[in-house]
């Protein structure tokens, strides 16, 4: 399997498992245990579909969807029966603990859903749109996961938030990741595209995920608070002003649904709390934490931090690694790839290398010493450069010929002929316009790609040889004659007159 | 997208309201990436340069054109990806890449993608196919542009367009018969028919001719008077006459016989060439449309060089079918030709429905030739001598897309 598609899909597995370790926490603080069931056991139960996916499915065909079901119940049960207490409860109890056993480890059943979400990756590449939607529903929903978790009683709150907020934080990095990753591979439509080319992108990817996670996380933890202050000072002028300048129906639905919501969580947790359900007090069993919440962000923060960065390092490395690999296909499929930074050529840009060399040059005073200083700037840049033995003129018609050619050059090779060839002393206000084209035509033709092939080769732009006809029809070779608007057939061609008869 | 930022807003602060870390850093981060994409957007495609280059703007049937595209980020950041799709009309085919479906019906797409670092220039080299006659374009390409995580953020059309032709398949033929040049009993005896600068040789001195004709050096050596000849001022001209329709019937119900028609155009291609070896001077006439507005397509009748591929980019740019009754063209024809010119009546049909036409031509003044393509051509060449034209096969040794020779055979 190519690492290209190896790599998203291991960042979307890592995903799937972040968010369902968010659920499975919420379900463990629910029935007042600590989080039990963490990113790595569903994370080992999503690749466990996969694999059966992809191995067992082709093989069992239609009667794949019965063993599937089996295989996810029993994954499902194995993350139950891999917390200990349920394991003492049952050996206890026999059957008549399972009630207990059941609500001692509800989030271990979550690894059937692990399971299930591996199976739905199986198919490779990556499905982008699959992982957007996971996103899309993902965010919304842990938010809601997160808002339903705070409302349970001290100390499993403060437990279940720092332990949510990391995977969450996991996924998002995850998810954003592999969304990104799976976007490139499928975005040409069967034209691939290998990431691992461009390991500018990855780092900057992976800053702007970092950035974006510590930003918030950052953010959530320290100006929670000012934030909420502010939004309240600010919420009813906010929502005045909002009806006034005209919310569209979209919106005031949105907000309207977002209300209702919270209302009604904070009325069926405050009724389920009121009954004594999830209290502090109530449970039999220990509290799993001690501690202060607040320091236990701190380091959950911590921690991911240094292992953002580290997951930081390890891409650009594998990236670096894989660069190397890739640049052997780069050749086969007969492409070519060179950093061009347009002004510069090896890398130093020719007006200084040029300078360094001749020292400072003075400005030009005139259309002539504009021209020759146009021309040096112009010197090893094909095919803007000067040809040997070309006029002014010539240079000037072939660049517009090649289509690089500007107005201000034309005219400047015209003042220039009129000097040089013509012996007519041109006007102050002339030489300073051409002065003015110089520059002009200066930066319009250095913007040009430099022709490396030529450069390379040692090939200069050069005048025609031989028993050429400069700028006549015979130059161009047979059938230069007839201009490639004057074939037969095209509308308003001189042939087209002729047969015509007008 | 306002959706989003507005329930990002929401997270935000419902996050901090309730004091749930975790909402505010869903909401954050969401925020975070469509200020991301937005920068993005605004950025645009402005540091991409795209070129795409046509090795030629025609080329012979079965050769490839080079076709050279390159990408140019000309940014300091990198383009996590960039996609060009060239829509390339009905018929072009690259070598090297199979076409995508376009967007309009008939049409096709080339589609390149990469990830750019920053600077980077990217340059692919496919070669275009030319296995199809006709005129084809590239263009206009539309690109598309995505942000750091992917998203698509910018599309824009550029308009660049490249067009090339594919000529006809041309084919070796066998030796044509001269055209008739002034012979020795038309040679003109007045000066105003003879070009002085083409000398011819010598002939025996006849009684009229000038003295100052006589060439001395050779007189001496043969021992009786000999005269200088020269060249006429003027060869006879050769008009091939092209019958598009390739089955017989009304021009308006000849049908589709696309294989039958492009053997025909490889046949007149073929001929055009031989004759522009020869340097005569000639010129082709059909009854097709080439994109212009006129229902006749025609070369005028040149030896300028050049001329063979003028007449092969008719060919390539002419229809499969027939805009009017080939009668109709060949009475066009007698306005058009001198008296003296050789008209190659290219046809693929029976010559009956036309010989008044022929005929016609013939009283203008015009000598006919009629050369039969296709499976008939036997007996329609024999129809065409049993009407008094002068008649010839075109044979080809196999399908026309590989025949190696074509046999002009009485």
């Amino acid at each position: 399997m190519p690492l290209g598609v190896l790599v998203p899909l291991a960042l979307a597995l890592v995903a799937e498992a972040a968010w369902i370790a968010v659920l499975a926490g919420l379900l463990d603080s629910f029935a007042l245990h600590a989080p039990a069931t963490g990113i790595p056991e569903l994370l080992a139960a999503a690749v466990a579909g996969l694999v059966a996916a992809r191995a067992l499915g082709p093989r069992l065909g239609d009667g794949w969807s019965r063993v599937a079901v089996v295989l996810a119940v029993a994954a499902g049960a194995v993350g139950w029966l891999a917390s200990p207490e349920v394991r003492a409860l049952l050996r206890a109890n026999g059957v008549d603990g399972l009630g207990d056993a059941v609500a001692a480890n509800p989030g271990g059943w979550l690894l059937a859903l692990a399971f299930v979400r591996g199976m739905a990756h199986a198919r490779l590449p990556v499905d982008a749109q699959r992982l957007g939607t996971m996103i899309a529903v993902g965010v919304p929903g842990l938010a809601l996961a997160a808002i339903v978790g705070g409302m349970i009683g001290d100390p499993w709150r403060g437990a279940f938030l720092a332990t949510a907020q990391f995977q969450v934080l996991v996924f998002l990095a995850a998810g954003i990741g592999s969304l990104a990753l799976a976007r490139l591979t499928q975005v040409a439509d069967g034209v691939r595209i290998d990431w691992r080319r461009n390991p500018a992108w990855l780092v900057l990817l992976g800053a702007l995920v970092l950035v974006a996670a510590l930003g918030a996380a950052w953010i959530g933890a320290s100006a929670g608070t000012t934030i909420a202050t502010a939004a309240g000072a600010l919420l009813v002028p906010l929502l005045v002003v909002g009806f006034v300048a005209g919310f569209d129906r979209y919106s005031v639905r949105l907000i309207a649904i977002c209300l209702l919501i919270v209302a009604a969580v904070q009325i069926a947790v405050g009724a389920i709390s009121s009954k004594g359900g999830f209290t502090g007090g109530a449970p039999a069993l220990s509290p799993p934490t001690e501690g202060n919440p607040q320091a236990q962000q701190s380091i959950a923060l911590g921690a991911l931090a240094v292992v953002l960065v580290v997951a930081v390092l390890v891409v650009m490395l594998l990236a670096r690694l894989w660069l190397r690999r890739s640049t052997r296909n780069a050749v086969e499929e007969d492409e070519e790839r060179t950093i061009d930074r347009g002004g510069e050529l090896d890398g130093t840009p020719a007006t200084r290398r040029r300078a360094s060399r001749l020292g400072r040059r003075s400005r030009p005073s005139d259309a002539v010493e504009a021209w020759l200083a146009l021309i040096a700037s112009l010197e090893g840049r094909p095919p803007v450069e000067r040809g040997d033995g070309e006029t002014p003129a010539e240079h000037a018609r072939r660049l517009r010929a090649a289509g690089h050619g500007t107005l201000a050059l034309d005219l400047l090779a015209a003042d220039v002929g009129l000097t040089r060839f013509g012996r007519i002393e041109l006007g102050a206000s002339e030489q300073r316009r051409a002065i003015a084209r110089a520059r002009t035509a200066g930066q319009a033709l250095l913007a040009v790609p430099v022709d490396r092939d030529a450069v390379t080769a040692g090939a200069t732009a050069t005048a025609p040889t031989g028993p050429v006809t400069r700028g006549g029809r015979k130059a161009a070779g047979p059938g230069a004659d007839i201009t490639g608007d004057d074939q037969p057939g095209a509308e308003g061609s001189i042939l087209t007159r002729i047969r015509r008869g007008f | 997208m306002a959706a989003r930022v507005l329930a990002a807003g929401a997270l935000i602060v419902l996050g901090s309201a309730l004091g749930v870390p975790i909402a505010i850093v869903l909401g954050v981060v969401t925020l975070l990436l469509d200020l991301v994409h937005v920068a993005w957007q605004r950025r645009g495609l402005e540091p991409i340069r795209y070129t795409r280059r046509l090795g030629a703007s025609r080329v012979p049937f079965g050769e490839r054109i080079a076709l050279e595209i390159e990408a140019w980020n000309r940014g300091s950041l990198p383009v996590a990806w960039l996609r060009a799709d060239d829509e390339a009309s009905l018929g072009v085919e690259v070598e090297e890449r199979d076409l995508e479906d376009g967007g309009e019906p008939g049409t096709s797409v080339l589609r390149n993608a990469w990830t750019m670092r920053p600077w980077e220039r990217v340059r692919r080299r496919f070669h275009v196919l030319a296995e199809r006659r006709g005129v084809f374009t590239l263009g206009p390409v539309e690109l598309s542009a995505g942000d750091p995580f992917a998203r698509r953020v910018a599309v824009e059309v550029r308009p660049a367009l490249d067009t090339f032709l594919v000529w006809p398949r041309t084919i070796p033929t066998t030796e044509l018969e001269p055209p008739d040049r002034f012979g020795d009993r038309e040679r003109a005896i007045a000066a105003l028919a003879e070009d002085p600068s083409r000398f011819a040789g010598v002939r025996p001195y006849a009684p009229g001719d000038p003295i100052r004709r006589i060439h001395a050096r050779a007189s001496a050596r043969v021992g009786e008077p000999m005269v200088k000849r020269f060249e006429p001022s003027r060869d006879r001209e050769v008009l091939i006459a092209l019958d598009v329709q390739a089955a017989d019937g009304p021009a308006w119900d000849a049908g589709w016989a696309d294989d039958d028609v492009e053997s025909l155009y490889a046949v007149t291609g073929s001929i055009a060439r031989a004759i522009a070896l020869r340097r005569v001077a000639f010129g082709i006439l059909a009854a097709g449309y080439t994109g212009a507005e006129t229902r006749i397509a025609s070369v005028p009748i040149s030896s300028a060089p050049g001329q063979a591929e003028r007449v092969l980019d008719l060919l390539a740019r002419l229809s499969s079918h027939a805009s009017m009754p080939f009668e109709r063209l060949l009475l066009v024809a007698t306005r058009r030709v001198r008296p003296g010119t050789t008209v190659l009546v290219v046809t693929a049909r029976d010559p009956r429905s036309f010989v008044p036409a022929l005929r016609r031509l013939q009283h203008a003044g015009a000598d006919v030739v009629l050369v039969a393509a296709g499976a008939q051509a036997t007996r329609d060449a024999a129809r065409a001598r049993e009407a008094g034209f002068a008649a010839r096969r075109a044979v080809l040794d196999g399908h026309w897309r590989t025949a190696e020779r074509l046999v002009l055979a009485r």
